[in-house]
């Protein structure tokens, strides 16, 4: 009966959704502790697990489709704004938010994804980068729906009837960090996430096997755009402001930093490589005084930029890879203790 | 219109050197570089730093001798020429077998590092560069100035001292280098190294001084191009970390509206883009960047290898 107990509890402990509503729980401590964290900190690990949301959108692009865009802030933007003028201007409820925000976001990706990949993947980057200086003209000139260049307020969104305070919202993204995890995981390891690793490796072998190049790369773009429209919403509930000039390209290159160093292939390692670049930014750079009011407040970019050169070149895993070569190696090298140590024993028996 | 259309010639100087430099490096290293403009933006700032070294915050413009004023501009070319091609000698010489969209990222990590180190080294102030022309009056420089000048009256086009210094250094450093794409054995060896790489360097054509001199003297161009831009705007505060990020976006939509696969096509598209940029912003302001960008994807959808583009066979 024990043994069958804990049997069964090893079979949900392997299930791979098992880590992530774990780690979920324990993120959960967060909302109720923030008289000991404190607002500061709990404002940045808010901040970075939305950005989180955004990065795991953006690691499907990167690690799987092997594609870069410098568009991510302006989506996040759009998502803010989005949230802003459905549900403060034009007073719909938060459904119409995720209604419109998908069109507008598969709209948006089919549109800049679908010119740029005819031609070529690394036309996406300059397309996207274009869209960013769009982006910034639509905030500074929509300012009914964006406030112009001093930006906007919101009042907070409702859910089924009740309005959510920042814990409860703070909630509300937990929830929707673990349920992103636990959607990446299945998209990565369904038929789509399969093609797109195969062109990755070699794209005329994909080809070759009947994968369209261009449809499974503008649908990824189309994710991950999808992903960063909707950290946007998730930004602006929290957060409850957002400013045209806020999202530059700055946020775009952070993003890409946080994937690439953390592990693109890993929704642990983008948590890791998030961590480090935004939580070093937000909760060091941004926070102690001394570092904030001097010259060196962009010292977090200096740092970002030398990780992702370093990572790029040497270290294609990320960080969460040379987690994992490390653990092997320490696994190898204790088995081979155990090996010569029983092969010591057996010689003795002789 | 035609006012429209020469004044956009005018403002096109600068960006078609800063396109040439996108070509050069996307020819011989297969990527774009996302850096230049910060690279440019890192030899402004020098510049500025030559000839005030504490920025005056009271909105004082520097107002240098020919002198130093030359000198100044050199060594912020040189900055750029040597930064640029230590980049290729100690990052893109190493990974020259990672793909297309890993060297863009390293670029954009470039990026990152440039702008966080010019505030620590140049402080968080803005700067400025005073506008190229009034020194020069009494040197060579003024004969085929005035010219351009005359050049432009023609057309009943009143065009300033600076413009016409800019449309000058532009035109014949643009024609220098086509020439020595053309005739140099840099340039043939530039021609070998991005029509075929692995066989160019078979055929003893030093493939990695060609590449990293094509890095240099894309960087000595962005540099050229950032020190143009900021002094033609001639007051208070035309430096600040961010102000070639424009720039770079329009060089890249230059780019493809040429089409990446010749050298003249870029430049051409630069062309276009600045008189299309011009008429544009007149008719359509304030949407006018985002019209003629939305206006370029659309040539690109039905002409995917840009107006100038030619298709390269490739053998699998």
């Amino acid at each position: 009966m024990d043994v069958k107990l804990s049997q069964k509890f090893k079979n949900y402990t392997k299930h791979p959704f098992f880590g992530f509503i774990v780690f979920g729980l324990i993120l959960l401590i967060i909302p109720f502790a923030k008289d000991i964290i404190g607002v500061t900190l709990t404002d940045a690990i808010a901040k970075t697990l939305i950005f989180y949301v955004v990065a795991l959108g953006f690691s499907l692009l990167i690690g799987y489709a092997g594609l870069a865009s410098l568009g991510t802030a302006a989506f996040i933007g759009i998502g803010t704004f989005l949230l802003y003028s459905i549900m403060n201007v034009f007073n719909l409820p938060f459904i119409a938010v995720i209604i419109i925000g998908l069109i507008v976001a598969i709209l948006l990706g089919l549109i800049f994804g679908g010119v740029s990949l005819r031609i070529e993947g690394m036309y996406l980057a300059i397309v996207t980068l274009g869209l960013s200086e769009i982006a910034v003209e639509l905030f500074k000139n929509f300012d009914q729906f964006t406030g112009g260049v001093s930006g906007t307020t919101f009042t907070g969104i409702e859910l089924f009837g009740f309005s959510l305070n920042s814990q409860q919202t703070l909630i509300l993204i937990i929830v929707a960090v673990v349920g992103t995890m636990m959607l990446t995981h299945n998209l990565i390891r369904s038929p789509f996430g399969r093609a797109l690793l195969s062109i990755k490796n070699s794209d005329s072998a994909a080809q070759a096997m009947g994968i369209s190049i261009l449809v499974y790369r503008l649908m990824a773009f189309v994710l991950s755009t999808i992903y960063a429209l909707f950290g946007g919403v998730l930004y602006m509930a929290y957060v409850k402001f957002s400013m045209g000039s806020q999202w530059s390209l700055s946020v775009s290159l952070n993003l890409l930093a946080a994937v690439v160093v953390g592990g693109a292939k890993s929704i642990w390692g983008v948590l890791i490589g998030t961590f480090v670049i935004f939580g070093l930014d937000l909760a060091v750079f941004k926070t102690i005084p001394f570092l904030r009011d001097s010259q060196f407040s962009n010292m977090s970019f200096v740092i970002s930029g030398i990780l992702i050169i370093i990572v790029m070149m040497y270290f294609p895993g990320g960080l969460i890879g040379l987690f994992k070569d490390l653990y092997m190696k320490i696994k190898l090298k204790i088995s081979n203790k155990k090996l010569s140590k029983e092969a010591v024993l057996d010689e003795n028996n002789d | 219109m035609l006012d429209l259309i020469l004044s956009g010639l005018i403002q096109s100087a600068p960006l078609t050197l800063a396109t040439l430099g996108v070509v050069l490096i996307f020819k011989t290293s297969f990527t774009t570089n996302f850096a230049q403009g910060m690279i440019g933006t890192l030899a402004a700032y020098v510049v500025t730093f030559i000839l005030m070294p504490t920025p005056d915050v009271t909105g004082n413009v520097p107002d240098p001798t020919v002198g130093t004023y030359t000198l100044a501009i050199v060594i912020g070319i040189a900055v750029g020429f040597i930064v640029s091609m230590l980049l290729d000698l100690f990052i893109f010489r190493k990974s020259r077998y990672s793909t297309p969209v890993g060297k863009q990222i390293i670029t954009m990590g470039i990026v990152l590092i440039i702008t966080g180190l010019i505030p620590t080294f140049f402080g968080i102030n803005e700067r400025s560069l005073p506008r190229i022309g009034a020194q020069f009056e009494d040197t060579f420089l003024n004969y085929p100035v005035q010219a351009i000048i005359w050049l432009f009256n023609l057309f009943d086009y009143n065009i300033l001292y600076h413009q016409a210094v800019s449309v000058f250094i532009a035109f014949v450093l643009i024609t220098v280098i086509f020439v020595a794409l053309r005739y140099t054995k840099w340039g043939l060896g530039v021609r070998a190294t991005a029509s075929n790489e692995n066989v160019a360097s078979m055929m003893g054509v030093n493939t990695k001084l060609i590449t990293s001199m094509s890095w240099a003297i894309a960087g000595a161009l962005g540099a050229i191009a950032a020190i143009m831009i900021s002094s033609s705007r001639g007051y208070y505060g035309n430096i600040n970390t961010y102000f070639m990020i424009p720039i770079q976006v329009q060089a890249f939509f230059a780019a493809i509206l040429g089409g990446f696969s010749t050298f003249y096509g870029p430049v051409i598209g630069a062309v276009i883009f600045g008189v299309l940029n011009s008429v544009f912003s007149f008719y359509l302001n304030p949407w006018g960047n985002t019209m003629l960008y939305l206006l370029i994807l659309l040539i690109v959808l039905f002409k995917p290898l840009g107006l100038f583009g030619k298709k390269v066979a490739k053998k699998v």
